[in-house]
């Protein structure tokens, strides 16, 4: 009941925000400059004796978007899972700004300003307000109504659809609504199960261009997709095949790999 | 006639619905149906007997007795199982032997205490005058039942509804992961909606007494099918459903019974295998869970 205080995305310090990436393998030591925000350290994991991830690290620096790319299958959504605690690891650990928290609950870990969209990202049943209100539960009840407005004007459809139930919007609608949700708890990193599933080409532009402003206001991204499209907004990116981690590197370097782009996206 | 099976339909009716809120809180926390319901319910009549006879108190006061004991029983009994139910690999089917289990002791230890043998107030809640609504008779623990389940269940609603955990709670219906996610502890939510639904079977349980005629230790198996069938009626994992699903049960019950006494008991259940057919959610469900 009496962790320490999250730290809200105002309070992510400039000076961490403009720390250059992590280059890759790198274990920064905890307390310097460059401790990532996130940082998954050797990961195996899978469901009951089934392994479905072997030895994967990860890292994502304050300010930094990262994108994990993998066809379907390969193990994206298990490795947010673990971040988060919703799937245990059977080996490696995962790190919060230089704290061990392998062991923490998952609403622990929320509650140190880690927000997770998940696949749904939404409470279907719900209605958008109330939606909105659990994006910030952890915050208590007065933050969240002070978030709701500032919501509400940034998101004019959450406005618009308050009272609706959430499951009742468009796919793309609910996308936007869970992104909303998430930015209500202040979180500084945002964690995304496939923003784009579901959604029409148009829909998953507006998504990106949304994120983009996310990224302006210094929230960290950590993003598993399919859509290349996500590219655009990540400084850097890992690939996923078969559970084993195949590329890590910059989105350009990404880029100029062109057999991986045709083995994992079949494009040219 | 009809209008005499009305009013008893809506009374009784009400009563039906409060006696299955707590199924259905319980189902849409725990994603099991609790087996031992029915035997807290008759818990809560055994109360309200020994109340009456033993202490020569109005045997409503059962009801302020039975809430705390049942919400602390219900507290301390979730974070008994919930342990088990996390290491398990199929905690639906764990849970589902659980209750059964306990509804069984319940079973065994009401017989230890109380005999196999029927056990019925003589006295009604208020007296034993009958009440006059618009014109029709009805004995007076009929309106009394009504009179305690309305705003018993208005304030399960108005926790549900308009409480910042009521709000959680609700969440965690909707997706357990979910409410992980939005920092919800969801142990603690749990285990005290386990608690409320325990309270509600054993307050019920001080109604069921006149409702049902009296107690007995293997009433339970029965209380529990008519309180699953109202849930199912009104909609699985929705609490309000389990209201209206209440009412509709109550109104069968009563209009057969005012027609056609010998299909009473068939009645509600027939009503219950058409709503699966027609309407599988339930009259009141929402659509079915999305993803
Ligand atoms: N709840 C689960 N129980 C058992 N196995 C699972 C579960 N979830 C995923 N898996 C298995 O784990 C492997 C990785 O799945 P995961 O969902 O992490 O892939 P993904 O990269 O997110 O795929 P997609 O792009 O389709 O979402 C798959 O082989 C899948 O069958
Ligand atoms: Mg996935």
């Amino acid at each position: 009941m009496s962790e320490p205080a999250p730290i809200a995305s105002s309070a992510a310090s400039p000076a961490q925000a403009q720390a250059p990436a992590p280059g890759p393998g790198a274990a920064a030591a905890p307390g310097a400059d460059a401790t990532p925000l996130l940082e998954l350290r050797g990961i195996a994991a899978g469901y009951g004796s089934m392994q479905v991830l072997w030895d994967i690290d990860l890292s994502v620096a304050a300010g930094e978007c990262v994108v994990i790319l993998g066809a379907n299958g390969a193990g994206k959504s298990t490795l947010l899972r673990v971040a988060l605690g919703l799937v245990p690891a059977m080996q490696g650990s995962v790190w919060l700004r230089g704290e061990d928290v392998s062991q923490l609950r998952t609403d622990r870990r929320v509650a140190r300003g880690i927000g997770f969209m998940t696949e749904v990202g939404v409470f279907p049943e719900l209605s958008v307000r109330e939606n909105l209100l659990l994006g910030a539960y952890r915050l208590g009840a007065k933050q969240a109504r002070a978030n709701l407005e500032r919501t509400y004007a940034a998101f004019p459809l959450t406005a618009q659809f308050r009272s609706r139930p959430a499951g009742s919007l468009s796919g793309g609608q609910r996308k936007l609504v869970g992104v909303a949700k998430v930015l209500m708890g202040d979180p500084s990193l945002v964690v995304m199960d496939e923003p784009s599933s579901g959604l029409s080409p148009v829909a998953v532009h507006e998504v990106v261009e949304v994120l983009r402003g996310v990224e302006q206001s210094d929230v960290s991204l950590l993003i598993a997709e399919q859509n290349t499209a996500f590219l655009g907004l990540a400084q850097r990116a890992i690939v996923i095949e078969g559970g084993h981690r195949r590329f890590e590197g910059t989105v350009d370097a990404l880029r100029d790999d062109a057999a991986l782009k045709r083995a994992y996206f079949g494009i040219e | 006639m009809v209008l005499y099976a009305l009013i008893s339909g809506i009374l009784i009716g009400l009563f039906y619905g409060f006696a299955a809120l707590g199924l259905s809180l319980a189902f849409g926390v725990l994603r099991v149906v609790n087996i031992a319901h029915g035997d807290v319910i008759v818990l809560g009549s055994y109360l309200a007997y020994e109340l009456s006879t033993q202490a020569h108190l109005n045997p409503l006061i059962a009801i302020p007795v039975a809430i705390p004991v049942a919400v602390v029983i219900g507290l301390a009994f979730y974070r008994l199982i919930a342990p088990s139910l996390g290491r398990s690999k199929d905690p639906e089917m764990l849970s589902l032997i659980l209750f059964f289990g306990v509804s069984q002791v319940i079973e065994a230890l009401a017989t230890i205490g109380f005999t196999v043998n029927q056990d019925t107030l003589l006295t009604g809640p208020v007296g034993n005058g009958s009440v006059q609504i618009l014109g029709q008779t009805f004995p007076n623990y009929e309106p009394v039942a009504a009179a305690v389940a309305v705003p018993g269940a208005l304030l399960v609603m108005l926790y549900l509804y308009r409480s910042r955990l009521g709000l959680a709670t609700r969440a965690l219906m909707s997706s357990r992961a979910d409410a992980l996610l939005a920092g919800i502890d969801v142990g603690r939510t749990s285990a005290l909606s386990f608690g409320i639904a325990l309270a509600l079977a054993a307050s019920a349980g001080v109604l069921s007494i006149y409702v049902n005629g009296g107690v007995n230790p293997s009433q339970g198996a029965d209380l529990t099918t008519t309180a699953f069938a109202v849930v199912v009626i009104g909609g699985l994992g929705n609490p309000g459903g389990a209201l209206a699903g209440g009412l509709v049960f109550g109104l069968a019950e009563q209009f057969a019974q005012s027609y056609e006494p010998n299909w009473a008991g068939l009645v509600p259940y027939a009503l219950l295998l058409a709503v699966m057919l027609a309407k599988p959610e339930g009259l009141f469900g929402r659509r079915a869970r999305y993803a």
